[in-house]
């Protein structure tokens, strides 16, 4: 008996730190959410009110959702086949072990070391109307200053600074195929395409459930190299919604950005939570 | 596990019934200027335009007083950046920002800035500073250094011998310089805000005859037929081909680049562009070649606003703000000469001397200030949003004028209600 | 076949990498005129040490860096004992509330933290604006990565050496310190990466928990670099705190860039 409670009493006590930490710092900010997105916090007044759905009522009638949704999700589809294409075509390029490969498989990596803040300064200057690549390649492309086509620069810039994460998980998994299946795929004279489609593909799975929930994941909620290059513009065409909460913040709208916050946070766990299912459920089946 | 939850959940309503966690209280009469100010050092949050005179004047002070001046810089758009900073309770010992009203309520003055209204250097203020800069709820919370912004035509004079004085002559002037192959105007789509100048300039006729009153007390709406008409001159004369031809994404270092080499006519911008002038061409050079003009859609009227004022917030730290009050003293007082000089701009306080390298067409703005009737302050209550990301979506195409005074409208509203003014 | 592939990947790498890392380097060796419309050339007159120096005093890179240090390490020293305290409970218990605890501390995988309401948070207990606060937040959400990864390793690790120590009579803790968390070392050196790269270079979280430029880590430096003209761009010191940000990442990744790569793969496919 004794002995039974002070091993409970251990195991709470490991658990007490990480457990703490995660409820105060984590849990408890996520459940806020909840509360303070129905209130009208803000930089002007001394008190906090419910105010019922009025945040959302005006997010509604500002077009501030239906904009901040449409920008984010175009986004994140970009971002999602872009870098992942980007990923799997290096990672089918680099995916045996050698010495040159690894020298490659570093040069792509290194955008992942750089701040995505800076990685957003850098294409803003590479990419401006004068700047160096116009003018090298005689050019005059306004990258950043179309209202339909900057988004997809932007995210492209994105998968640039994180293609090489998901190119690692690819070859990771790719080296996880056993030896014998392509061996005896070899054998039976399939071509390196059949190979591919029928044999790598289907056992990349895991990796590829892994690599589109975090890229979806982040793209979601993307906001530094989104600020670092465009700022939101031209117009609010790439004001996607981190951008939003930040501007409605800064303006002293606390209880308003955070009804959008809250909006983010469902938005994220309706498209992930189910894809990761699918996806598993899938990886099952192959 | 439910437990935990519950006992999350419990603590989450204590928290979000606690008051707002990011208001203070203080109130302290303001604070006597030290005389020794060895081994203090004061921060200064600023803008990131200010111009030379304030690094001028910060050295002055430190060499006469012995403190030191720590200046950090708010990066564009200094508003949002620097309330994201100011929500999380940092307070500098001075700020320098432009003081509109509804950027000063954003702050809430009454509780974290002194109050200067009975101080004698606000008494000494010129162009009226003392009633519009700073001032909220009819109380004085800044020290303006320099004259007000002033928007305006600035023009060349060898393109455009006769400047237009109203909307009309605007258009028909455009046309005249289009056929001489110069660009009649520029403005930096890149950079935004300047776009908003042309609009402010050409609203203010309507402004003056009563609108603005109107808006602040709710009477009127931004949706109102004289706003809408602005916008839409601006988009006619986008369409017209008015404006350079890199209009979505120029930018202000590109403005004056064009302007001062000829192969721009013309530009509306405010008076603080005319150090930088100074600076690249020189005053004898801009006398020869730029003239300013008036300009609103009816008659030569010019908009102005306030521009930077020195406001010092409640630190609770008794001799810092000593300190700050130091500052304000020398700033009003035995160093103010010297930062006019180094501007090169009309004084904004009474008994200095305007330094002789005022160009002629920055006078000309201030003058249009000082007689009567010519000039009209814009003193909005509210906040109506970022008018410059409104502006891009009408040069992108993607808004109407009528969208843009509809998002004004939206915006100030919001505003307006959030700061619980009367009327809305 | 292999040389087509070779050459291709060349141009690709020295195009998609080469072409932008040329960019930094040339225009953060260029004086301000030279770099105001930064292009490929090399500049004329060599302004690199000048650059360096501008952005070290002015814009306080020192300062950044060492809150930068101070700021990721210890979030995630903190997350990787606490986390492996915590995941040896989760590999070693199949108990239905230790479960679904489990469960809960690594939602923060797929729901981001909320920044507003932390920031709410951090004003009523006192923390606001402070490195704490900030170290508080990433060990919040990372803690779940880190608690997930290392469970799955202390899975694969047999019990038999901890039940040999217990019958010898050693403490919980002293079977955690000396025989489990020892053998964690390949798990807490993946995961460390990763968080590590996180931490360092986030702007986001940074930008609006902390304040006070002496709190400031090198992103919000670069932040600043870039703000301090509004007239043109100093991009002569913007990239040259780009290289200042990035080289200590990048540097200890030429080091150790073999056992780098094959950590983050090990991290990555347990996912």
């Amino acid at each position: 008996m004794t002995t039974s409670l002070r091993a409970r009493a251990g195991t709470a006590g490991f658990l007490l730190p990480a457990l703490v930490v995660v409820a105060v710092f984590y849990l408890v900010p996520n459940l806020l959410n909840f509360a303070l997105a129905f209130t009208d916090w803000s930089a002007y007044k001394d008190t906090i009110a419910f105010t019922g759905l009025a945040n959302f009522r005006e997010l509604l009638q500002e077009g501030a959702l239906s904009t901040g949704l449409r920008v984010t999700v175009i986004y994140a589809v970009v971002v999602m086949i872009a870098q992942n294409l980007a990923g799997l075509l290096l990672a089918f390029a680099l995916e045996k072990p050698s010495r040159v490969h690894a020298f490659f498989r570093a040069m792509f990596f290194l955008p992942v070391l750089i701040s995505p803040l800076a990685a957003g300064y850098v294409f803003k200057a590479l990419l401006a109307d004068d700047g160096p690549l116009n003018r090298a390649a005689g050019i005059e492309v306004s990258w950043l200053g179309s209202t339909t086509w900057t988004i997809v620069v932007v995210a492209l810039v994105n998968a640039w600074k994180f293609m090489g994460v998901n190119m690692l998980v690819y070859i990771a998994g790719l080296n996880a195929i056993p030896g014998e299946l392509l061996e005896s795929a070899r054998t039976d004279g399939a071509s390196r395409w059949r190979t591919i489609r029928s044999i790598q593909l289907p056992l990349l799975a895991p990796a590829i459930t892994f690599n589109f929930v975090t890229t979806l994941i982040g793209a979601f909620n993307t906001f530094d190299i989104v600020f670092a290059m465009t700022n939101g513009g031209p117009g609010d065409s790439t004001q996607v919604l981190n951008m939003f909460i930040q501007q409605q913040y800064a303006q002293g709208y606390y209880g308003y950005s955070i009804s959008m916050g809250l909006l983010l946070l469902l938005l994220v766990c309706a498209v992930a939570f189910p894809l990761l299912l699918t996806l598993r459920r899938r990886e099952v089946d192959a | 596990m439910k437990r935990t939850l519950l006992s999350l959940l419990l603590a989450t309503t204590l928290l979000a019934s606690c008051g707002n966690p990011m208001a203070k209280t203080e109130s302290q009469s303001f604070p006597q200027a030290a005389t020794d100010l060895n081994g203090v050092t004061l921060t200064v949050w600023q803008s990131n335009t200010l111009q030379a005179g304030y690094k001028s004047l910060f050295a002055d002070f430190e060499k006469a007083t012995g403190a030191k001046i720590r200046p950090e810089i708010f990066p564009d758009p200094y508003e949002s950046n620097l309330l994201t900073k100011w929500a999380t309770g940092t307070r500098p010992d001075l700020m320098i920002f432009q003081s509109t009203a509804s950027f000063m309520r954003r702050l809430d003055p009454a509780k974290n800035l002194y109050d200067l209204t009975g101080q004698d250097f606000v008494a000494k203020q010129r162009f009226g500073l003392a009633k519009t800069a700073a001032v909220l709820d009819g109380k004085n919370y800044g020290l303006s250094l320099e004259p007000p912004s002033v928007f305006g035509l600035w023009y060349n004079k060898q393109l455009v011998p006769k400047p237009p004085t109203n909307l009309t002559e605007l258009v028909s002037t455009c046309k005249t310089i289009k056929r001489s192959g110069a660009t009649p105007l520029y403005d930096a789509g890149g950079d935004q805000w300047t776009t908003q100048i042309l609009p402010f300039m050409l609203w203010t006729d309507a402004m003056k005859a009563g609108l603005q009153d109107k808006l602040n007390d709710n009477q009127a709406q931004w949706t109102d037929p004289a706003v809408v008409d602005a916008l839409k001159a601006y988009k006619s004369l986008v369409t017209e081909g008015c404006f350079n031809s890199n209009l979505k994404t120029g930018t202000y270092a590109e403005q004056q680049e064009k302007f001062v080499a000829g192969q721009v006519a013309m530009i509306p911008q405010g008076t603080w562009i005319s150090s930088d002038f100074v600076k690249s061409v020189g005053v004898a050079t801009m006398n020869q070649n730029m003239g300013w003009q008036a300009l609103s859609t009816t008659s030569p009227t010019a908009a102005y606003s306030t521009t930077f004022s020195v406001q010092m917030p409640r630190t609770g730290n008794a001799k810092q703000e000593q300190a700050a009050a130091a500052f304000l003293k020398f700033a009003s007082g035995a160093g103010y000469q010297h930062f006019v000089d180094v501007q090169k701009q009309a004084p904004a306080l009474t008994g200095f001397t305007t330094p002789s390298e005022v160009p002629a067409a920055t006078q000309a703005a201030y003058a249009a200030l000082e007689s009567d009737g010519t000039s009209y302050p814009q003193l909005f209550a509210a906040d109506f949003g970022p008018f410059p990301t409104y502006m891009s979506k009408l040069i992108n195409g993607s808004s109407t004028p009528e969208q843009v005074a509809a998002d004004l409208q939206a915006a100030w509203a919001k505003s307006a209600k959030t700061a619980g003014l009367t009327g809305f | 076949m292999r040389t087509i592939k070779y050459v291709a990947l060349s141009v690709v790498a020295g195009l998609v990498i080469g072409v932008p890392l040329w960019m930094v380097l040339v225009n953060a060796a260029k004086p301000f005129a030279e770099a105001r419309t930064p292009g490929f050339g090399l500049p004329h007159d060599w302004a690199l040490v000048d650059n360096f120096r501008t952005v070290l005093t002015e814009g306080r890179a020192g300062v950044g860096l060492l809150n930068s240090l101070l700021i990721t390490a210890g979030s995630v020293a903190f997350i990787l004992i606490a986390g492996s305290m915590a995941a040896w409970v989760f590999g070693r218990s199949a108990s239905r509330p230790v479960r679904l605890l489990f469960y809960a501390s690594i939602v923060g995988i797929l729901v981001p933290a909320p920044v507003i309401t932390s920031v709410y948070l951090d004003a009523q207990l006192g923390l606001q604006g402070t490195r704490l606060s900030l170290i508080g937040l990433y060990a919040g959400v990372y803690l779940s990565l880190a608690i997930f990864l290392i469970t799955g390793f202390v899975r694969s690790v047999p019990r038999e050496l901890e039940e040999a120590a217990q019958l010898e009579g050693a403490g919980r803790l002293r079977i955690f310190a000396t025989i489990v968390f020892p053998l964690l070392g390949p798990v807490l050196f993946a995961a460390g990466i990763v968080l590590w790269v996180f931490i360092w270079n986030d702007f986001f979280y940074a930008f609006f928990l902390l304040s006070g430029e002496s709190r400031q880590t090198l992103p919000l430096g670069l932040f600043a670099v870039v703000s301090s003209n509004s007239h043109s761009t100093n991009w002569n010191y913007v990239f040259a705190d780009v290289i200042v940000v990035s080289l200590p990442l990048v540097l200890v990744f030429v080091l150790g860039q073999r056992r780098i790569l094959a950590g983050v793969m090990a991290g990555g496919i347990k996912g």
